[in-house]
């Protein structure tokens, strides 16, 4: 009874800071709010049995999206006080129009889920029969990096091209003027103290995921998690990363996957893993991808925000 | 889904609700950032509809499900990086946080 409890309450909780998320007009309590939207729902994937989700979630969910949001509704609070408020009739008659959206989505998404089977035998069977063929013990990695690898191929794809459009938006980097303004002896000493800690717990994480929740993305997360207050404590500068690194550094996952998959090709294996290396393969492959992660999501919001408008007319970018 | 576990049927009624609060937001309010927020509460709610789904076998819950949701947040992060650049570069450029079409005063 306690459990079930616990799961109203969940539920409850989530839809009610969806509500103050979206109701909020103060942009930057929305983003904080939101955090506390993310971090509930990896406790929602806890009592769900998706540890991997949770701490994906808890991650990159609630915090780099969280930091994201958190960084835009600052800016664009600074510049815009509260002069850019519609009249008030269009005002209430978006929320009517909106709120008549909402109630039809969920309206015929409930209708949608009420059809469904309450039973179903869905593919957890099938994966677990066909586990030890991919050399993995976490039926998440198994799914991921052989089953279904060519999603993940992709995705790790899409991950980098979000991060080239984003260095494509803006062509200087944010946090350097953060770090010379404020050169924390404290947050330096933390920073460089920590940080082979943080590599040693991210490759703790890579290679338990072969076993047990874990894996590449939740590796990478910490990595860019790293690189982010590296970056913020000025111990690195971002800038000063040749554009050569940065591209390896953001293509390793792609370019370690595709060659993998080219290699096993040539072997005779087309769009599978040599059975007898498959476990080495997807351990290279998820090391690829953890450092491509890592990259990745430090350059996502390390440069989400754009240069200055007479910095940007002013001179040519060094990097682009 | 009468005879779906307890815990299935909470989470997915809060799925939807997640969902409607989501598309209503993102037509509601005129404020880009607030559009992307909205969004990403839509796709919260679309997951956990997912993850909920899954797990209607209690004893072992459908591990392909699982991994199209971490594929999901993972995407999810990329285009919500990219819409907060877009966002950011728009106000910059024209001090404007709404589209053309909405209502605004400079």
């Amino acid at each position: 009874m306690p459990a079930e409890a616990l799961d109203v309450l969940i539920a409850v909780a989530l839809c009610w800071l969806a509500w103050r998320v979206l109701a909020d007009r103060d942009l930057v309590r929305s983003a904080l709010l939101y955090v506390a939207f993310g971090l509930l729902l990896a406790l929602a994937w806890v009592r769900l049995g998706a540890p991997d989700l949770a701490l994906a979630e808890a991650a990159i969910g609630a915090g780099v999206t969280g930091v994201l949001f958190l960084d835009a509704a600052g800016a664009l609070r600074r510049r815009l006080p509260t002069a850019a408020q519609g009249p008030r009739p269009a005002r209430r008659r978006l929320a009517v129009l909106g709120s008549a959206a909402g109630a039809l989505a969920a309206a015929g998404l409930a209708v949608a889920v009420a059809a469904l089977p309450g039973e179903q035998e869905g593919l957890a069977r099938p994966v677990e029969e066909n586990l030890p063929a991919t050399g993995v013990g976490n039926p998440i990695t198994g799914v991921l990096l052989s089953f279904r690898a060519w999603d993940t191929l992709l995705e790790v794809a899409v991950l980098f091209v979000g991060a080239a459009a984003v260095l494509t938006l803006r062509a200087e980097w944010t946090v350097r003027m953060v770090a010379r303004r404020r050169p924390d002896p404290l947050l330096l000493g933390f920073a460089r103290a920590g940080a082979p800690v943080v590599v040693l717990v991210s490759g703790y994480l890579l290679w338990l995921g072969g076993s047990a929740p874990g894996g590449a993305f939740q590796a990478g997360a910490l990595l860019g998690a790293l690189a982010l207050v590296l970056a913020l404590a000025g111990a690195v500068d971002p800038a000063s990363v040749p554009g050569l690194a940065q591209r390896l550094l953001l293509t390793a996952g792609t370019l370690v996957f595709v060659a993998a998959a080219l290699a096993t090709a040539a072997a005779g294996d087309v769009l599978a893993w040599p059975h007898e290396l498959a476990y080495e393969i997807i351990l290279a492959v998820e090391t690829g991808i953890a450092v491509s992660v890592g990259a990745a999501l430090g350059a996502l919001v390390l440069v989400a925000k754009p240069p200055r408008r007479e910095e940007a007319e002013g001179q040519v970018p060094e990097e682009a | 889904m009468s005879s779906a576990p307890f815990v299935v049927v909470v989470y997915a009624a809060a799925s939807v609700v997640l969902v409607g609060l989501g598309v209503r937001g993102l037509v509601a309010r005129p404020n880009l950032l607030s559009k992307v927020i909205a969004l990403n509460v839509t796709g919260s709610g679309v997951f956990l509809l997912l993850v909920a789904l899954a797990r209607r076998r209690p004893d072992a819950p459908d591990p392909v499900v699982h991994a199209l949701v971490l594929t999901g947040i993972v995407v999810a992060v990329s285009m919500t990086a990219m819409a907060v650049a877009l966002v950011r570069r728009l106000h910059r450029d024209t001090g404007q946080t709404r589209l053309p079409h909405e209502e605004q005063r400079p």
